[in-house]
């Protein structure tokens, strides 16, 4: 099944990585791989677009927790943008807004960075 | 509205891509029985969970194991049954994350069966004699108590 998938574009030294799909049990590690070849890589200002993931489960919101020390360790941060509704509600009932700063639009995560 | 009750069951190998499958077979049944996108949606991550941990935990990622879901509908409620032959454990020794703590920890996993508590009205675990580990989470159509605060 090809229900998700991960894309990255550099813009300077900000990495924005494009999840599409579902992100659950079978396809974390997909997205957890994208992340750690970013951490490799020092590229740790990172902004995750979720415009076109259409689901989540505790399994995908398990990748973006394993990660967040590491990034912030490293001077980075893990930005989110362009949630869906059905997304955010995920995060929210987590409280999730309170770790990661969550944009509407990907333009303003990248001159939050520029403007760091 | 009668009082019979309807009937859907699943049977389904324990395996991480067969949870597509799962997500829409439950949501599916939900949408179809009157449950609106909201909890809908509620519904779905919940037996996403359920059999998320079943393929863990229960099964320990045999992909040979199969996974039994019942969906009971009566005029109240929705009822998902999920029985599992893999290894049990005791829900109520399972600890509930504090969110707050959790978060500023920085902590990672086990959010699962908060989840599952979280999204549905009630959430149930027990092992029968034969050794069948059932979870049964139920949401009724009418709020209740939950939402008179």
């Amino acid at each position: 099944m090809n229900g998700f998938q991960v894309k990255r574009k550099d813009i300077k030294n900000v990495s924005i990585v494009y999840l599409k799909g579902y992100l659950d049990a079978h396809t974390a590690p997909d997205f957890e791989k994208a992340l750690q070849e970013l951490v490799d890589e020092d590229q740790v200002r990172i902004i995750v677009n979720l415009a076109e993931l259409n689901y989540i489960s505790s399994a995908g919101l398990g990748v973006f927790m394993g990660f967040i020390e590491d990034v912030r360790k490293k001077g980075g941060d893990i930005k989110l943008a362009e949630l869906t509704e059905k997304v955010y509600r995920v995060f929210d009932l987590l409280g999730f807004p309170v770790l990661y700063e969550i944009f509407k639009k990907e333009e303003e995560a990248i001159k939050k960075y520029q403007s760091s | 509205m009668d009082n019979k009750t309807k009937q859907y069951q699943l049977k389904i190998p324990s395996q991480t891509d067969n949870l597509e499958l799962i997500r829409n077979f439950v949501s599916g049944v939900a949408k179809k029985v009157g449950f609106d996108a909201n909890d809908t949606n509620k519904i779905e991550l919940a037996i996403d969970e359920a059999c998320s941990n079943v393929i863990k935990h229960a099964y320990k990622h045999d992909e040979h194991q199969d996974i039994d879901i019942a969906i009971k509908i009566d005029y109240q409620k929705i009822a998902i049954i999920v029985t599992d032959r893999g290894d049990s454990f005791r829900m109520k020794d399972v600890e509930l994350p504090d969110m707050k703590n959790y978060l500023a920890e920085l902590r990672v996993g086990g959010l699962g069966i908060y989840l599952m508590k979280t999204l549905m009205d009630e959430v149930d675990y027990k092992t029968d004699s034969n050794g069948q580990n059932k979870v049964q989470m139920v949401k009724y159509f009418l709020k209740k108590d939950k939402e008179k605060k």
